[in-house]
């Protein structure tokens, strides 16, 4: 038997106590949403400072010898850093190949626009976490991007989240500025 | 009227549902480059339809060589897309219009010739436009990788 006390039992009447202590202190959803912002934005500056140190040391272009894009987040404790194809290795490459399969793009010139996301940053910090996890994907999950995700990436990556069982893939960019996508289509909601 | 919902992303603006032909037209029949110098390429319409499936116009823009619109249908997976073809002597050469989004010079045509296929789609979504300048997307003879 252990010595431990039950609980007391929290009666009607103390449940109201407390509200109102928590009141009385100015504990309400407003400030425990402050305190969720306040730790999101930690992580942001967190993953943009990461970001700037993969840049410092490498230098991520495109196809034209522009800036390309690096997107970046942290699952199980591991970092993984997607870029886009110009920067991709073999092993990326066939990742991404793989992956035209399982979402059933067309070969051929049928599926050249839709595997276009495919090779851009967020799709390949995705597809990364998905070999790595055994495909166990977190429902929720935040990426983040330094350039907002092209047309096509907004087109397919709703397909791309549903066939990966993400329920809810949010993505902030370097602004502040945030991006949702579900398997119902990608939500820019910064007006 | 079609039942259903649209998701309109339209050059990095926020995300629209309403299908609202008058926003989208002055930037294709007023053409002015400099309006489309945003952070996207385009615009990624979709429509999905009460049955599940989605109904997709992928507009693409390069200041030089002006749009290319790809519309594609997907019921969990691909079902069947159209492309625009401007000169079907340049389709072995490609555009990178962003962070490697690279198309076919080919399939790009003028924003006026542009205009009346995105409006066709924002009425009837479910039905890819009717034009002679669409082909479809099996045919579009895009350069070796």
């Amino acid at each position: 038997m252990s010595d431990t006390p039950d609980p007391p039992t929290v009666t009607p009447d103390v449940r109201s106590w407390i509200t109102r202590f928590f009141d009385a202190i100015g504990w309400t959803e407003q400030i425990a949403d402050d305190i969720a912002q306040g730790q999101e934005n930690a992580a942001a500056e967190a993953a943009f400072d990461a970001i700037a140190d993969i840049r410092a040391n490498q230098r991520i272009t495109d196809s034209r010898g522009g800036r390309g894009t690096v997107s970046i987040t942290e699952v199980n404790g591991q970092t993984y850093v997607g870029v886009n194809s110009t920067n991709f290795t073999e092993e990326d490459r066939a990742l991404a190949q793989s992956w035209e399969n399982a979402l059933e793009i067309p070969a051929g010139p049928a599926g050249r626009f839709a595997r276009q996301v495919l090779y851009h940053a967020e799709a390949h910090t995705l597809m990364q976490i998905h070999r790595d996890s055994g495909g166990q994907m977190p429902a929720e999950m935040t990426i983040y991007v330094d350039r907002i995700a092209c047309s096509a990436c907004q087109n397919t990556l709703p397909d791309l989240v549903r066939v990966m069982g993400i329920e809810t893939l949010t993505v902030r960019l370097d602004d502040g500025r945030i991006a949702t996508v579900t398997r119902d289509g990608f939500f820019g909601d910064w007006q | 009227m079609n039942d259903g919902t649209f998701t309109l992303n339209f050059l990095g603006q926020g995300t629209k549902h309403a299908a609202d032909a008058d926003e989208y037209r002055p930037y294709f029949l007023e053409y002015d480059p400099a309006k489309w110098a945003g952070e996207t390429s385009g615009g990624a319409f979709k429509f999905v339809d009460p049955e599940g499936a989605s109904h997709n116009c992928l507009i693409l823009h390069s200041a030089e060589h002006g749009i290319c619109l790809f519309f594609d249908k997907w019921d969990k997976k691909f079902i069947a897309g159209v492309a625009t073809l401007g000169d079907e002597n340049r389709l072995q050469e490609t555009v990178d219009i962003g962070s490697d989004e690279i198309y076919p010079v080919g399939c790009f045509i003028s924003p006026q010739q542009a205009w009346p296929l995105v409006e066709s789609y924002l009425n009837t979504p479910t039905a890819f436009p009717q034009s002679p300048l669409l082909k479809d997307v099996n045919d579009i003879d895009w350069p070796a990788e």
